[in-house]
């Protein structure tokens, strides 16, 4: 890889184990959600559920995928470009000088997958308050915080030791606005 | 088990009263229910009486049952509290905690807006102190603290990271072209 290049999603891929994590996330949520229903009802009621749940798995799994192969970033030199959408296309530049802090976590599907997330926040409006969880599947930006899902953990490591560089290479002129 | 150490861990350290403290706290609403349970099971046998034999039976499973979640939550604390890595670095704050579902936040020191310290009221009984700092975002207020550490180490930490807070801001300032 030459240095001259810039770092996009084709480097530090998000990795299509992430698409079964999603999928398995999303299912498990429903079946903890659905339970509560479940009591009391006869099997036929039940299997009915059953068939639904396993319904909706080609269609979590074009979702997923589609989300995974729409959602693009790549590393400038003064703005991390980010674009998402399947139908309606969303483009955002961040500026390295306004990203406040950059979280690296794993869930427990992640640890069983072997998957690490990066997320990052600027201080821009629409906080989603304090650690809330988040969606089955999310992945970009939405608020305040870009994520970036799925990544293997060596990759994660990389991306976020980079884009600190970048935030050290582009400190905030005046402490104000950060641009 | 190996401790996740660092410089900083090093010089300001994480008290071990902390693991009993978390210990205490999570155990405590189980120590009550279970009391509470116990109590009412007492007096329903001396008021009806009940053969003394099945007292005896219930007495030791609530109390084995207890020691049980005690003893689980202890490790459990001892994990976390083994695991949990924090470091000032040149240019950015590190945490890490959670020995399950690891959690990682980075913070630049030009991005801190607050550092405070509190204790909570076991704290004060055990003499320990939380030291919060957080950048512009609500979430990194909740994620981004070194709880747990007696006072010089809080004293230390507190002064070391505005330190460094008031050196990093000032080198921008002075760095910036009087545009």
């Amino acid at each position: 890889m030459d240095g001259q290049q810039t770092i996009t999603e084709k480097n530090y891929p998000i990795e299509a184990k992430w698409i079964f994590k999603s999928i398995l996330r999303s299912i498990l949520s429903a079946l903890i959600f659905s339970l509560l229903f479940f009591f009391g009802l006869n099997d036929s009621r039940s299997k009915l559920y059953l068939i639904i749940f396993i319904g909706f798995v080609p269609i979590d799994l074009i979702y997923f995928a589609l989300r995974r192969v729409t959602f693009h970033y790549s590393i400038d030199d003064k703005f991390l470009l980010l674009k998402q959408g399947i139908l309606s296309k969303q483009q955002r530049h961040i500026p390295y000088g306004v990203v406040q802090n950059i979280y690296v976590k794993q869930d427990f599907l992640d640890r069983i997958f072997g998957l690490t997330s990066l997320t990052l926040e600027n201080a821009s409006a629409n906080q989603t308050k304090g650690q809330q969880a988040e969606q089955p599947g999310t992945v970009g930006f939405s608020g305040n915080k870009v994520i970036i899902p799925g990544l293997t953990k060596e990759n994660a490591e990389t991306l976020k030791n980079i884009i600190l560089q970048k935030m050290k290479e582009n400190p905030i002129v005046n402490n104000q606005s950060g641009l | 088990m190996t401790i996740a150490m660092s410089k900083t861990r090093e010089q300001f350290p994480l008290s071990t009263k902390k693991v009993l403290k978390k210990t205490i706290t999570s155990t405590l609403v189980y120590i009550i229910l279970f009391l509470v349970i116990y109590v009412s099971f007492v007096l329903i046998f001396f008021s009806f009486a009940f053969s003394i034999g099945n007292l005896g039976l219930i007495t030791f499973g609530i109390l084995g049952l207890l020691m049980v979640i005690i003893a689980v939550t202890y490790f459990y604390q001892l994990w976390y509290y083994n695991v949990y890595f924090y470091d000032l670095t040149e240019d950015y704050i590190v945490i890490k905690k959670g020995p399950i579902t690891p959690h990682e936040i980075t913070v630049p020191y030009e991005r801190v807006q607050d550092v405070y310290v509190d204790q909570d009221i076991f704290d004060r009984l055990f003499g320990l102190y939380d030291v919060h700092l957080s950048s512009a975002t609500a979430a990194s207020g909740e994620s981004a603290h070194i709880d747990g550490v007696e006072k010089p180490a809080a004293d230390g930490l507190r002064s070391l990271l505005l330190q460094r807070v008031s050196e990093k801001i000032g080198k921008n300032r002075n760095a910036s072209p009087p545009a």
